[in-house]
């Protein structure tokens, strides 16, 4: 097994920091997968994981006054004739809750027009949203998220 | 990459052309672009995404926000999105609420 390292990046998990954080990702995908459809739908998941990061940042920040650091790095791991894309965020804000991820708080088949929320306002739609989206690329793609609880850290694996 | 925002009023339909990413940074731009217009009295409104390379669900929610604003019988014309975006648009369910068509002409 042999790793190429493709570097890392580590800001305050903030939206002035969001070119930053999305273009090292975008790099990294574009260097770590060559297939277009692979590599368009994990930027596409990888958006929508730091944006939830910064999101659940920003409800630190304002209940704590604690500023979170988020740390993305990426490397290709390659093993016998295959190789992998590995993601990595790591990040010192709020912990996954192990009961909360044991079971999905929406229904993840319905499609998001027909989707009617467990409760009104947009926040809750967009939490649905995002959540559909990353789990039917997920499946349909052959990426793999591994989230280590109550280690801040979660990994992005695709099939490069 | 930053997004562009054109936005041409006619008679009965608004035609709006996107440049760049629609991400988490820029969708709320589109968002703003979108609440300006008189959505729940538009016939028709065409979102031209022919030089668009990127669309994140963020800028899904801005399109779901102005088909639901709109009056039931309205139409969503996409034009000229990529394979990958009309990938993710039919793989939402979104593609049910809006016309897909690859260039103006076929409206």
């Amino acid at each position: 097994m042999s790793v190429q390292e493709l570097g890392s990046v580590r800001e305050q998990a903030s939206m002035d920091n969001w070119d930053r954080l999305n273009d090292f990702v975008n790099e990294s995908v574009r260097l770590g997968i060559k297939d277009k459809s692979r590599s368009y739908n994990l930027r596409l998941a990888t958006e929508e994981l730091i944006s939830n990061i910064i999101r659940a940042a920003n409800e630190v920040q304002r209940s704590e006054s604690k500023d979170v650091v988020l740390e993305i790095s990426a490397h290709i791991q390659k093993e016998g004739d295959g190789s992998w894309f590995i993601l990595k965020t790591k990040d010192n804000g709020l912990h996954f809750d192990p009961q909360f991820s044991s079971r999905s708080p929406v229904d993840t088949e319905q499609p998001i027009f027909r989707k009617k929320a467990m409760a009104p306002g947009l926040y809750l739609k967009q939490r649905t949203t995002g959540f559909t989206l990353i789990h039917n690329f997920l499946l349909d793609h052959q990426l793999i998220l591994n989230s280590l609880l109550a280690n801040g850290q979660l990994e992005a694996l695709g099939c490069s | 990459m930053a997004l562009t925002i054109d936005v041409v009023q006619g008679d009965v339909h608004v035609t709006i052309t996107l440049s760049g990413d629609v991400d988490t940074k820029t969708a709320p731009e589109l968002l703003s672009q979108l609440t300006a217009l008189q959505l729940h009295a538009l016939e028709q409104l065409r979102l031209d995404l022919q030089a668009v390379d990127f669309i994140s669900s963020a800028g899904l929610r801005a399109i779901v926000f102005a088909k639901q604003k709109m009056p039931h019988e309205s139409a969503l014309y996409l034009i000229g999105a990529s394979e990958q975006i009309v990938d993710t648009i039919t793989k939402t369910g979104l593609a049910q609420a809006v016309r897909i068509v690859a260039s103006v002409t076929e409206i």
